[in-house]
């Protein structure tokens, strides 16, 4: 799913260059791609949702899934460079925002 | 100085009118901030492969059924898009929200209806009315597809009733008997949709088999391998 962000979905449509390298240009031209983080992602969110009896914490759902992407990549968006390195807390954040989204 | 600066700027159209990416008003135009964006999952992907074998089986109607936000919407909103590569010519995909059912059959038929473009009543009886609206409405939405087979999808199914299947199964038969269509109803919603199948069965309610009869599941990501 993850890795669709890094290949197939693309902006603008037509133009090779995929979601993940259209707000990420220098850190995917690093080597940079967002599938790389799904072990940890998936990790921390079955960590994170522990105790939220609202939440099935063996299941990611869709929704929190695109959330997560939008907004993973909107705050590294800011940081792009050629050897971006996402650490645990930023993809806390992501999933903090995606599971406040589900929530509200 | 000035005159100068304006002269150099009046030479870089290509970089002032460049698109850039990472633009900050480029970035707001950007699908993922807009949320106007189709995610193809191996979950949409089954569920189109289901009403594909559904449809090419003669199934009159299923059950698809998964949590909410996993984005069973999203796998509707698809299998509408890719019909016709999915399920051949002669196809109509229409989904009809079952979010806010009414509480009365003939307001049912008014609701069912509506959603298929039927706003004002004549002056015949209500109930008969809608039901031909109703009717109406599905073989325009085959006319415009130039269809004579149609999978209906009732989104958020999970607020159906054994009475509004009741009322769903004139409309089904004048569709299938009267006007020689093929309609595969597919229920889509969460897992109180079960609940209410395992009651019908448990009930002895079998007026409505032919919308209940297979069932397959849309889950959402339960493994890192899923996610990536």
């Amino acid at each position: 799913m993850l890795g669709s962000y890094d290949s197939i979905l693309q902006f603008p449509v037509g133009s090779g260059r995929s979601y993940t390298e259209s707000l990420l240009p220098t850190a995917f031209g690093g080597g940079f791609r967002l599938k790389a983080l799904a072990h940890v992602t998936m990790d921390r969110y079955k960590t994170l949702i522990t105790n939220k009896s609202d939440f099935d914490n063996q299941v990611m759902s869709m929704k929190t899934s695109t959330v997560f992407a939008q907004s993973l990549l909107d705050s590294l968006a800011d940081i792009d460079c050629k050897n971006l390195v996402v650490e645990r807390e930023q993809i806390d954040q992501a999933l903090g925002d995606a599971i406040g989204v589900i929530r509200a | 100085m000035a005159k100068r600066q304006k002269v150099t700027a009046l030479h870089q159209p290509e970089n002032e009118l460049a698109f850039d990416p990472v633009d900050p008003i480029a970035r707001q135009c950007h699908p993922l901030y807009e949320g106007q964006y189709q995610m193809p999952t191996q979950s949409i992907a089954n569920m189109a492969k289901i009403v594909a074998l559904w449809m090419r089986k003669g199934i009159t109607g299923g059950t698809i059924v998964g949590e909410s936000n996993y984005g069973k919407t999203e796998a509707i909103k698809y299998i509408r898009r890719i019909r016709r590569e999915l399920l051949g010519p002669g196809v109509a995909v229409t989904p009809i929200p079952m979010t806010k059912l009414p509480d009365r059959k003939r307001i049912f038929w008014q609701y069912v209806a509506s959603k298929l473009g039927f706003a004002k009543m004549s002056s015949r009886p209500v109930e008969i009315d809608m039901l031909n609206k109703s009717i109406a409405g599905l073989l325009r939405v085959c006319e415009e597809s130039r269809a004579n087979r149609m999978v209906l999808f009732l989104d958020d199914a999970q607020y159906m009733t054994h009475e509004y299947y009741l009322d769903l199964k004139p409309i089904y038969d004048a569709l299938v008997n009267e006007h020689g269509k093929r309609v595969l109803v597919v229920s889509v919603g969460e897992n109180a949709l079960t609940n209410f199948v395992e009651d019908m069965k448990a009930e002895g309610k079998t007026a409505i088999n032919r919308f209940l009869r297979m069932h397959g599941r849309f889950s959402g990501f339960s493994s890192s391998d899923q996610l990536e």
